[in-house]
């Protein structure tokens, strides 16, 4: 049974006003505390009402296509995911196209790529708690298992930490380096979010 | 077991045509959340798809116990948007739309909202009216609002909390949405 209730951060979970920590630590309280999920169930009610409340826009929502109800790609058309794996990358590394086509398939890029071939993966920005935070992205698989980093050329090396349920953890470090950086980690854990610390101290967190 | 219940435990269950029914039902204020924080209709938009997707693919996102379905909804994209406006990225992107809402220095003036909505913040003490202002409307970290408010962060947290059990209190007779 959990001892440290989380009184009033129930309202500001359900406000946004706390930190990326914060956040995780009432979430996870609130999945065991029946009390503290009201809690905040009453507090989400009651932002709900102000979002109702207040301004509307003034265009209609696109349609939802859910990935498992898309249609399927055609039979012998292997090489999509290549496709997508490569453009996925190139997109997303407009400051980054050489140092990913140098790497080729060789190191950890060689593993990423092999990764994401064989699976669904999805991607996350990292967000700068600190104005020395690189540009950064995280890349995971759906079904967990690895995690991949792409961060911007920096001086200093940075320590990636990874906040399962129990307590942060560091599980690889980004070299510093005047490319972009980058670090395939096998990781069989539940992740919920990856920090980028300097040191000790996050500087860009991203939630997956 | 009311349609909304039914609704809630299929979503909990991971069936598609649960996240297909409660994005036909719920879109349009979760749209809401996310466009009157980032003033943008395609990356809200792409906020409430990105949250939904999430939360379909990984399953375990949402508890019928927790509370409503809306409201949970409401506040996951919320937070997303907060997340990406808090982005230099994003801010980058679309901060001259930003720029017209900040310009507006009177928080109270900067809400255009509805008549309900503007009577529910008379019933605030002035201390919790700034406070929850500066959190909702101005979305403002609570570490944020101290420095600018000259206040401890404990007292800062009260006050907000403070400020929404009480507009709770104001709305209940409405009829919040505490269905699951």
């Amino acid at each position: 049974m959990p001892v440290d209730h989380v009184g009033e951060d129930a309202e500001l979970y359900a406000l946004g006003t706390l930190d990326d920590f914060e956040r995780v630590r009432v979430a996870r309280h609130a999945r065991e505390c029946g009390d503290c999920a009201r809690r905040i169930a009453d507090a989400e009610a009651t932002v709900l009402r102000l979002i109702e409340l207040g301004e509307q826009p003034p265009h209609a929502l696109r349609p939802l296509v859910l990935p498992d109800r898309a249609p399927a790609p055609a039979r012998g058309n292997g090489r999509w995911i290549a496709a997508v794996a490569a453009a996925f990358l190139i997109g997303l590394l407009p400051w980054g196209i050489a140092r990913v086509q140098q790497r080729g398939a060789s190191g950890g890029d060689a593993l990423a790529a092999a990764a994401m071939l064989a699976g669904h993966f999805s991607h996350a920005p990292f967000v700068a708690l600190a104005a020395r935070a690189p540009k950064a992205k995280a890349i995971y698989p759906l079904e967990g298992g690895w995690l991949y980093i792409i961060a911007a050329p920096g001086s200093a090396a940075l320590n990636v930490a990874v906040t399962p349920p129990g307590e942060r953890r560091t599980i690889a470090t980004l070299p510093p380096s005047a490319e972009t950086r980058t670090v395939f980690v096998r990781y069989p854990g539940r992740i919920d979010s990856v920090a980028l610390l300097d040191g000790a101290t996050p500087i860009a967190i991203a939630r997956l | 077991m009311t349609r909304e219940h039914e609704l809630a435990h299929a979503f909990a269950g991971r069936e598609a045509w649960a996240y297909e029914a409660a994005y036909r039902e719920h879109g349009g204020v979760l749209y809401a959340a996310a466009w009157r924080l980032l003033r943008d209709d395609a990356e809200a938009q792409d906020c409430v798809h990105d949250v939904l997707l999430r939360m379909w693919r990984r399953g375990d996102a949402y508890r019928p116990e927790r509370g409503a379905l809306r409201a949970f909804l409401a506040v996951s994209v919320r937070n997303e948007a907060l997340a990406r406006l808090r982005s230099a990225k994003t801010h980058a992107r679309i901060a001259p739309q930003l720029a017209i809402g900040e310009a507006e220095s009177d928080v109270a003036a900067a809400v255009t909202d509805s008549e309900a909505l503007r009577g529910a913040m008379t019933r605030l003490t002035q201390p919790q009216r700034t406070a929850i202002e500066l959190a909702y409307f101005e979305h403002l970290t609570h570490a944020q609002i101290a420095e600018r408010l000259g206040e401890p962060v404990g007292t800062v947290k009260s006050r907000i909390s403070g400020a929404l059990r009480r507009l709770r209190e104001v709305f209940l007779p409405e009829g919040v949405h505490d269905a699951g």
